[in-house]
């Protein structure tokens, strides 16, 4: 077979190439644009929020179903009532004020010993060193740094 | 840039912007059209088929990430609804057989496009295209009609693109043989 100038073709791969891609494109039928454009939907198009799959959202995520889990548990016990009241009745209430103060006397009083233990060692400031024990003794009584303290005293 | 722009769009389609809507269908039809049209080698089917791939393409616009060009996003839709179409034709037996044979029949040569493409040289390339197996038709439409890079081909596909880039090579190859054999005296 021929070309039209009556010629055998010589197909090598890059005029092959070449030739592929000046190829007329076949014409688009004159009102296919506009059926298109009909079909948009008339309403917004159909979306979805965007899916956030980082830890932070995952962990929040997990923390609401806990939640929900949780308070849906709590509402669903007929028993709730009564273990509510008992619960009150049975539990020492632990308020937050009574934690912070405590450790800050904890802190306070363990800092005084260790500088007193540091006095001790020092020439001359054994008398200080008592002085300080006695005063851990008599006003932080309750911490292991006054218990510790009178305990030094007492020996 | 281009990609900004298209992340744009995307968003004020997202938003219900009609406008938006009929850019993204102005920008691309035409290409869909055509990479159909060279799949069915039918005007009829390439213009159901763009209707249908751009009705998907709403009602999943929802799905998609954005993380790829919008082209290639419409064309693995299309090529989706040419696979689908096919099957329909089509319910027993080797798909890709059946593929095959219906690539490898004749352009419709009464009406104008058909003669169009049974025309001179380029309609001796046509024909030779529809006598390629259906997986190197679809490639070589792809890179050579549409002007997509391996790697948009290798989205549309779903293979990677080492292997599209392989293909597109072979593809080119056998259209060389089917072309010598079909110009031998």
């Amino acid at each position: 077979m021929k070309d039209q100038n009556g010629k055998l073709p010589s197909f090598d791969l890059k005029s092959l190439e070449d030739e592929l891609k000046k190829l007329p494109p076949p014409p688009i039928p004159a009102d296919l644009e506009s059926r298109l454009l009909e079909a948009i939907p008339a309403a917004s198009v159909p979306t979805a929020p965007a899916r956030r799959t980082g830890l932070l959202y995952r962990a929040a995520a997990l923390a609401a179903v806990l939640v929900f889990a949780l308070t849906a548990l709590h509402y669903l016990n007929p028993d709730r009532f009564d273990s509510q009241n008992q619960a009150v009745e049975s539990i020492p209430v632990v308020r937050n004020e009574e934690i912070m103060r405590t450790i800050e006397a904890e802190t306070i009083s363990a800092r005084l010993l260790a500088s007193a233990h540091i006095l001790a060692r020092q020439a001359g400031g054994e008398s200080f060193a008592r002085d300080t024990y006695q005063y851990l003794a008599d006003f932080y009584p309750d911490t292991a740094a006054g218990r510790e303290a009178l305990k030094l005293i007492k020996n | 840039m281009q990609r900004q722009a298209e992340k744009q769009l995307l968003m004020a389609i997202r938003a219900g912007e009609r406008a938006a809507c009929e850019k993204l269908v102005k920008d691309h039809y035409q290409a869909v059209y055509r990479f159909l049209f060279h799949l069915t080698g039918d005007v009829g089917a390439a213009d159901d088929l763009t209707q249908e791939t751009f009705a998907a393409a709403w009602a999943g616009m929802a799905d998609f990430k954005g993380r790829g060009r919008i082209t290639g996003w419409l064309h693995r839709i299309a090529y989706g609804k040419f696979v689908d179409a096919q099957r329909k034709k089509q319910r027993h037996g080797n798909l890709k057989r059946q593929l095959k044979y219906e690539s490898a029949r004749r352009p419709d040569e009464t009406n104008p496009l058909g003669r169009l493409m049974t025309e001179e040289r380029s309609g001796v390339i046509y024909q030779a295209l529809r006598e390629l197996s259906y997986e190197d038709h679809v490639i070589i439409v792809l890179h050579y009609f549409q002007d997509m890079s391996y790697r948009e081909m290798a989205a549309v596909l779903d293979q990677p693109t080492g292997t599209v880039k392989w293909k597109t090579s072979r593809a080119l190859k056998e259209l060389k043989k089917i072309l010598i054999k079909e110009y031998e005296p």
